[in-house]
Order: structure tokens, then C-alpha cells, then sequence
């Protein structure tokens, strides 16, 4: 999907889910949500594990509130990882892409493909080949959300993406690389004529780079900080974002 | 938060894909050419062959 930024690529994922689901009826509903950066990995996290997040609001409302959220911590720990919650929940793991590239070489990364007997009752259940997560998923046939998936592709990130053994692949991006199948895309005038592009626009021409992203990155956070007001007055929760 | 009338119809295209798909036995190249009424691009390198599998 190619979505412009600032198009809601997230809420329209989380959105999707239960269509997917609905139309693919696997046998456990599994979803490996990848970022590319720690920094998105924690905003998506907070987002999705919040109950009163819309994102997260979506979810439940689709899926009953049977809806589980996951770190890889989480997973390699089982924490309420098990054969019962897998079964009966929509289970959400959130990887950034690295944590799951074979090639990488930080320790705590080559754990997903470790074994580990902390995972031994699921996978028997599943009955992997090992007490790996890497097989756990496997065996689950996972869903999986790419964000920004213009920065997986290159071969190392296609090959971590088939050893997924995935049964749907969903891509979200603002800019697909030019052999991307894109089967539907948004144009920036649907946002327009939405409204989701706000005036004024204000344009100067600062010339130390530091200062001007320490200038936008401030005028963001006080932003930030006057929609959170609004929010709680108001109820409407706005996002506000910045380009570079 | 509600969707916007784009994101709406976003989801329309995806179940529309995700029918053909069905329809299909999940062949995504034939279900490809339902949806787009057309032949699916044709690519050299593997990692597009796969990505038709998206």
C-alpha cells in the first residue's frame, strides 16, 4: 500500500487486520508487526499496548478485545506466551526489522534464533523442529505489517521476510521502490480534500542545519504538547509530525 | 477515531484483492490480474518474483 505521510499508515494497518483474518482464516492469528528503527518500535508499542489509543481501540473493537501485545523480550521469555493465548487472542509481536536480520551481530538479537527452554511448551504444542522462536513463528504462519517497508529490501531483508514463513505480507509505505507490486495506492490530494493537510505553511531559510532541527524537533514537542490539551478537552486526538 | 472516506476506500481495494485471492486458491498472480484487470508486471530478479507473492 502506498500511503503518503501523514495518510494514517498505522490506524489503516490496524484497520486491516480483521479483513485479513476474516478472509484468510489461519490457523492462528499471528502478526509480526516489523519497524525499521528502535525509535518507531517504541511509538508503536506505547500506541498498541495503550487500551485507550485509537489504534489499539480499532483492534479490540475487531477482535473482540481478545488482542495480546508483544515485544521480543516478551516472547523470548514466554510471558503469557503460551499454547491458551496464541489460540485465543489476535497475538501482535513488534520486531524492528534488525532484530530478526541473521546477520546481525549483537548478542541479544541472535537469542531469537537461539534455543530456549522457556519456549519448550509451545513448541511442542506446535511442534517445531526446536525451542527456537524463529520456529515458533515458523510454525505460525504469521501476518506480517511491514512499516516503511521501502527499507526492506534489500536481499538480506527478503530473506528474513521468507523465513518468516508468512501467510500474508502487508506493506505500508509513502515511497515503494520502483519494482513493488503496489496494489493500492493513496495520492496526496485524498489527504488535501480530507483535510489532512493543515495551513499555514510558514517557510524561512535558516542556515546552521543543528539549530534548525533542534528549532522543528521544539516547535514539534510544544506542539505535541497543545494537542494533548485539545485531546482532553475536545476528545480528538492529532499527531503532529515532522518531515525532514 | 473513525476512518477517513480514503482509508475507506483503501480497505475496499484490500478485501477486493483479498476475494480475488480467495477466488483464486490464494494465487496471487491470478488473483493479481483479477483485481488490476491486468497481467501483473513481469520482473527479472527473484526478489520481485517473490514480492508478487505479497
Amino acid at each position: 500500500m502506498k500511503v503518503p505521510t501523514g495518510g494514517g499508515k498505522t490506524f489503516l494497518a490496524c484497520a486491516t487486520l480483521n479483513h485479513i483474518v476474516d478472509c484468510l482464516s489461519p490457523k492462528y492469528r499471528f502478526v509480526i508487526w516489523l519497524v525499521p528503527s528502535d525509535a518507531i518500535l517504541t511509538q508503536t508499542l506505547a500506541n498498541l499496548s495503550d487500551t485507550a489509543h485509537p489504534y489499539r481501540q480499532r483492534i479490540d473493537n475487531n477482535f473482540n478485545h481478545n488482542v495480546a501485545i508483544y515485544t521480543k523480550e516478551m516472547l523470548l521469555q514466554a510471558q503469557n506466551f503460551s499454547p491458551a493465548t496464541v489460540n485465543d487472542n489476535l497475538s501482535i509481536c513488534i520486531l524492528s526489522y534488525a532484530s530478526l536480520r541473521i546477520d546481525s551481530n549483537k548478542k541479544d538479537i541472535r537469542n531469537v534464533y537461539k534455543e530456549n527452554g522457556a519456549l519448550e511448551n509451545l513448541s511442542q504444542y506446535l511442534n517445531a523442529e526446536d525451542f527456537t522462536l524463529i520456529d515458533i513463528i515458523r510454525k505460525m504462519n504469521p501476518l506480517v505489517i511491514v512499516d516503511e517497508s521501502h527499507n526492506a529490501t534489500s536481499k538480506l531483508s527478503v530473506e528474513m521476510l521468507t523465513n518468516l514463513n508468512p501467510s500474508f505480507i502487508l506493506e505500508l509505505t509513502a515511497t515503494p521502490k520502483i519494482f513493488s507490486n503496489v496494489l493500492v495506492e493513496i495520492k496526496p490530494a485524498a489527504l488535501k480534500a480530507e483535510h489532512m493537510v493543515k495551513l499555514p505553511v510558514i517557510v524561512y531559510n535558516p542556515h546552521d542545519k543543528k539549530n534548525l532541527i533542534d528549532s522543528v524537533i521544539g516547535l514539534r514537542n510544544n506542539l505535541e504538547l497543545a494537542t494533548i490539551a485539545e485531546e482532553k478537552i475536545s476528545g480528538r486526538y492529532i499527531r503532529p509530525i515532522v518531515l525532514f | 477515531m473513525e476512518l477517513k472516506n480514503y482509508q475507506r476506500a483503501v480497505i475496499d481495494d484490500l478485501q477486493r484483492y483479498l476475494d480475488a485471492l480467495i477466488d483464486t486458491g490464494k494465487n496471487p498472480v491470478a488473483a493479481w490480474k483479477i483485481y488490476h484487470g491486468k497481467d501483473a508486471p513481469k520482473y527479472n530478479d527473484k526478489i520481485s518474483a517473490w514480492r508478487m507473492s505479497v
